[in-house]
């Protein structure tokens, strides 16, 4: 068994550097969520009275407390550092970027002191949301290369031993799964080797300065070599306990070597179950086994948002990034939207769940943040906006192969789009497929979602005219030879119908039939009337009606269809024509 | 084996293409009725605006609608954007209209509301203003094999840079071509339009059914008949043909649903190729509108 590990370190920082790109390469510092969002608002507030003592009534945790102002940096515009009274104002870094770490700024500092180290230090709280959704594009990664993926904290961990026919080595492999991780905004260590545990240790090994990881690697352990491997990588990358690594510290174990040569009986006795399983592993031995997960049914992306958003603009900004990073997956897993849900986060008023609703799987940006952008544009939320999530429905992406002698019709993604602007433009529930309703009332209309059925194929070309034909380049002479077939003469009489139908005032002949009728459109007498024909219906509900129909004749020329209803109102529903 | 490179390089192949594709004949859209479509040169042009002109009761409806229906039972997709929301789904499907493949767009709102009131001028221009630009939208999104466009009764004057806007969307339409057709009570198009077909009525057509239905259906259907009409009349310059005229019983059938037929079965209606771009020769063809 081949094992492939994808290791993403500071896991925490590039989620929110893939969530925010403009943060790469600048000097970060990730602080704990909660605790992170009362710093900025202390830091708010103290910008807003530098040098003066404030009560931190809004902080909330730990009671409350005053925070003093300790440096100000020359103006007030500089971020300043507060040293916060109350306990529970008090945050710790708990990663740094690489700028940061070069300035010194290390994982553990308050976020004071690391203000002091470099004042312009970028402080963002972890985001749950952000992390959750890289460490599931993290299995993405996985999942796009085999169907058996673990993924546990910042690793995921695939069996790859069935790769070999798509890859010529194992590099390749390390290769591709690197790639693919940076496709989904993450930079990983990659590592190959015969079990979970020393894959994981091949990820992590080499390219370390002070125990920190630098930047991407790729190891692959060959059969046969993982005792050799194993030998001179320090005992901390095999993760034990701090009472273990304590111990071993103790003994002056520093080396896998070191640890391996002991003997195996004495180290349990001493470390218990701990002990033995960093014994075998310091030899090269591991027998961790992969707990494959199934994947997820939906795909998610969100963003936790400083300020509300209030305008559609600001929020298609968002979208268009959250879409990109969504898309992305599902074109590692070769899946394609099917469909997607929004759920906004509104200012104090709970969520916002919309459906929108998609004709046919896409994996195409500007389709998908046009429908979205329409969904919340026909019905915006009553609030300002704190946070966005999307979840996409993945679905296989189908091809459909044309046919040479059907007309094609309209592609689905952007018939999607355009039914959603023509439903922005006229209003829900105006466009779409007609169809007649069960019910005597004949004006009642009903419309069904527009999803035309595959084109059929086109019938004999027995009703073209000769010059159609000749269009089509065809020679005269095969037209000759071929009996031309005419289609019907007649057509059938439509009603064209009037929504509303038109009030009008009706004069009788003796009370008995239409003599004339006038309107606000029409005034006119009757040349011959047919009726009264009496449609009645849903009398079992409150809603019954019961029309005397009536079709004349009207000297204008036009055929009406009109009604009086029991009330004694007449109606034109319309005319034929 | 294929050469390293090919001796016609990209932008060359890609003039070819175009200038092949251009060249491809498009077939025209038939009606669905010979003789219209002989005198059509084939049927309605493709990728080109088609005007169609009509009065109260000319037929304007039922081409329309004949013309649709053609078009979905070959297996296209079709749209009509109905500015009026005249659109009577049981006629439609009588005239063999493939609801499933219709895309139906009403500008009007058609729940009930404020907006639910006799229209006003200011009112029915916006909801053309819409209709103009959903057609916009619909040939813009391709794969429509026709386009149909019914301004309703009034016509409030659009810009020509509409209709060529229209126009051009129609050109650019993706094969096999989309049919652009507006219908409308007078002509509005004008010149952006390359066929202009005009309906003019002709006589109606009534029923004889009354006598086979038995002693009693003078009961059942009422019938006035003028005073002094006998055979036939000119009703406001057009024939009329009183083929049957059952005597006065008015009010005396309260029938179900099931009753008969309406006595107007059809409508005699010309239809007149008034003007081409496309050399069609101008003609009339002589339509017969049956009720179903």
């Amino acid at each position: 068994m081949r094992i492939a590990c994808v290791a993403v370190p500071e896991l925490e920082l590039q989620a929110l550097v893939r969530a925010d790109p403009e943060l790469a390469g600048r000097p970060l510092a990730v602080v704990d969520g909660r605790a992170g969002r009362r710093t900025q608002e202390v830091t708010e507030l103290m910008m807003a009275t530098v040098g003066a003592p404030v009560a931190v009534a809004r902080a909330g945790g730990g009671g409350g407390g005053v925070a003093t102002v300790t440096s100000v940096g020359g103006r007030a515009a500089v971020p300043v550092v507060a040293r916060a009274a109350a306990p529970g104002l008090v945050t710790r870094v708990r990663a740094v970027s690489e700028a940061a770490y070069a300035a010194g700024v290390r994982a553990g500092l308050t976020v004071a002191q690391a203000r002091a180290i470099w004042p312009s230090l970028e402080v963002r709280p972890a985001d749950a949301v952000q992390i959750a959704a890289a460490r599931a594009a993290l299995g993405d990664v996985g999942l796009s290369f085999a169907p058996k993926v673990e993924v546990e904290g910042a690793e995921a961990f695939l069996e790859i031993g069935d790769l070999g026919r798509l890859f010529q080595s194992e590099r390749e492999i390390a290769l591709g799964l690197a790639a693919r991780a940076r496709a989904v905004g993450l930079s990983a260590r990659v590592g190959i080797a015969a079990s979970k545990g020393l894959a994981r240790l091949a990820a992590w090994a080499g390219d370390v300065e002070d125990g920190r990881p630098r930047g991407e690697s790729l190891r692959v352990v060959a059969p046969g070599q993982e005792a050799a491997f194993v030998a001179d990588l320090p005992v901390a990358l095999l993760r034990p306990s701090p009472a273990v690594h304590e111990a071993l510290e103790r003994w002056g174990i520093r080396r896998c070597r070191d640890l391996g040569a002991l003997p195996i009986k004495e180290v349990a006795l001493r470390l218990g179950n701990e002990g033995e399983r960093l014994h075998r592993l310091a030899r090269g031995q591991s027998d961790e086994p992969l707990r494959a997960q199934p994947p997820e049914a939906t795909i998610e992306e969100g963003v936790s948002l400083d300020f509300a958003i209030y305008e559609l603009e600001s929020l298609a900004f968002v979208l268009r990034g959250l879409l990109d990073r969504l898309l992305e997956r599902l074109q590692g897993r070769s899946l394609a939207c099917a469909a997607l849900t929004l759920r906004l986060q509104i200012e104090h008023r709970g969520h916002d769940v919309r459906e929108v609703p998609l004709a046919a799987p896409t994996r195409e940006t500007a389709t998908l943040l046009e429908l979205v952008r329409l969904h919340v544009a026909r019905r915006p939320p009553e609030a300002g906006i704190v946070g966005v999530t999307l979840v996409a429905h993945p679905a296989r992406v189908r091809g459909s192969q044309l046919d040479l002698f059907c007309p094609a019709g309209p592609a689905p993604d952007r018939l999607a789009q355009t039914v959603a602007r023509l439903e922005a433009l006229v209003g829900e529930g105006a466009v779409g497929a007609p169809r007649p309703v069960d019910t005597y009332r004949d004006e009642a209309i009903a419309i069904a979602p527009y999803r035309p059925p595959a084109p059929s194929p086109l019938p004999p070309s027995g009703g073209e005219t000769a010059r159609g034909r000749e269009r089509e380049g065809v020679a005269a002479t095969d037209v000759a030879r071929q009996p031309l077939a005419r289609g019907p003469e007649e057509g059938c009489l439509a009603l064209r119908r009037f929504r509303p139908a038109l009030e009008v005032e009706v004069l009788m002949d003796g009370g008995r039939v239409p003599r004339a009728l006038s309107g606000s459109d029409l005034s006119a007498q009757v040349v011959v009337a047919a009726g009264p024909y009496r449609v009645r219906g849903e009398w079992w509900a409150a809603g019954g009606f019961a029309r005397d129909y009536w079709d004349v004749h009207a000297s204008d020329g036009t055929l009406y269809r009109m009604f009086c209803d029991p009330a004694g109102r007449w109606f034109v529903e319309g005319y034929y024509d | 084996m294929l050469p390293a490179r090919s001796p016609l390089d990209l932008a060359e192949l890609r003039t070819i293409v175009q200038r092949s594709t251009r060249a491809l004949p498009f077939t025209p859209a038939q009606t669905g009725l010979a003789a219209i479509d002989e005198a059509l040169g084939g049927g309605l042009p493709r990728r080109r605006l088609t005007e169609l002109v009509g009065k109260r009761s000319a037929g304007r409806t039922s081409f329309l609608l004949a013309v649709l229906a053609a078009a979905t039972q070959r297996g296209e997709a079709v749209a009509l954007v109905d500015v009026a929301g005249m659109l009577d789904v049981r006629s439609a499907a009588a005239a063999g209209l493939v609801l499933e493949r219709l895309l139906w767009v009403c500008p009007r709102n058609l729940g009930p509301g404020p907006e639910d009131t006799p229209p006003g001028r200011q009112r029915e221009g916006e909801w053309l203003r819409r209709g103009l630009r959903a057609a916009e939208l619909i040939l813009a999104a391709g794969g429509f094999g026709l386009v149909a466009l019914d301004t309703g009764e009034g016509l409030p004057r659009v810009a020509d840079a509409t209709w060529l806007r229209l126009a051009r969307g129609a050109e650019r339409s993706a094969p096999p071509g989309a049919v652009l057709l507006v219908a409308s009570a007078s002509r509005a198009a004008g010149s952006f339009a390359a066929v202009g077909l005009e309906l003019e009525r002709g006589r109606v057509l009534y029923s004889r059914s009354h006598a086979s239905l038995g002693p009693d259906a003078g009961e059942a259907c009422g019938e006035r008949r003028p005073e002094g009409l006998s055979g036939s009349m000119r009703v406001n310059g057009a024939p009329m043909d009183v083929e049957r005229m059952p005597r006065l019983a008015a009010g005396a059938g309260a029938r179900s649903r099931e009753a008969p037929p309406p006595l107007v079965r059809g409508r005699a209606v010309s239809l007149k190729v008034a003007r081409s771009k496309l050399g069609t020769p101008p003609g009339t063809v002589p339509v017969t509108w049956r009720l179903r």
